[in-house]
C-alpha cells in the first residue's frame, strides 16, 4: 500500500534538507502534497541560477 | 513553530472525510461508518517499516499506516491496530483504495464510464461523506 519506495521517500527528504536546511526531522512531516511541491520549487530556483539569461519561469 | 509547519500547517493536517461500506463494531456492538483521513507523511511510510511485525508479515503495513492515518472512525477519536484488524475486509479494502488515492492522485473522485450511453463522469468514493454535496 505504500505509495512511494523508502529510498524515494529518504532522497527526497534529505533533497529538500539539504538545499533549505531544514532538519530531516521536520521534512519527514511534510504531507506528501507539500513535499513534492517544495521539491518543484527548488528545481525551479536550481533552474533559474543555472541558466539565468532565459528570465523568468512561468511554468 | 518549525519553517516546516508554517509551510503546511503541520498543526492542521489535510483530512478526507469518508463513509465505510460496511462500518467499524466496537466491543460495545455500535457501528461507526463515517470517518477522517488525513494525508500521509515521509515519517508515515518509512517508521512502519522498522516494525518487527512488518518484517515478519508484509501485509502488517497496511495496517500500521491506517492506523496512523485514520484520525476518526464515527465516535472512536483513537484508531489504533486493533481497530483497523477489526475492520470488515470490504472496508479495509475502501480505505486502502482511498489512502493511495488522496497521497497519489490528490482528489477522491474517480472516472467512471456510463455502461449504456458511454458518458464520463466523476463519482466521490469517500462515500456521502458529513459536509460534502
Amino acid at each position: 500500500m505504500l505509495t512511494y519506495t523508502a529510498d524515494r521517500l529518504w532522497e527526497e527528504v534529505v533533497y529538500v534538507a539539504y538545499y533549505l536546511h531544514w532538519s530531516a526531522d521536520s521534512v519527514l512531516d511534510l504531507e506528501h502534497p507539500a513535499r513534492q511541491r517544495v521539491i518543484e520549487e527548488i528545481g525551479r530556483i536550481n533552474k533559474r541560477i543555472s541558466a539565468p539569461d532565459d528570465g523568468p519561469d512561468d511554468d | 513553530m518549525s519553517r516546516s509547519e508554517q509551510v503546511t500547517g503541520a498543526t492542521m493536517p489535510t483530512e478526507y472525510p469518508f463513509v465505510l461500506p460496511r462500518g467499524y463494531v466496537d466491543p460495545q456492538g455500535r457501528v461507526h461508518r463515517e470517518g477522517l483521513m488525513r494525508l500521509a507523511t515521509a515519517r508515515d511510510e518509512i517508521a512502519p517499516q522498522a516494525d518487527p511485525k512488518v518484517r515478519e508479515n508484509a501485509a502488517y503495513l497496511t495496517v500500521l499506516l491506517l492506523s496512523r492515518t485514520v484520525t476518526r472512525l464515527g465516535d472512536v477519536t483513537d484508531v489504533t491496530t486493533h481497530t483497523v484488524e477489526n475492520l470488515f475486509a470490504s472496508d479495509l479494502a475502501f480505505l486502502q483504495d482511498l489512502y493511495r488515492r488522496i497521497n497519489q492522485e490528490g482528489r477522491t473522485e474517480a472516472e467512471v464510464t456510463c455502461p449504456s450511453c458511454e458518458h464520463l463522469f466523476l463519482v466521490d468514493v469517500a462515500g456521502e461523506a458529513p459536509g460534502e454535496s
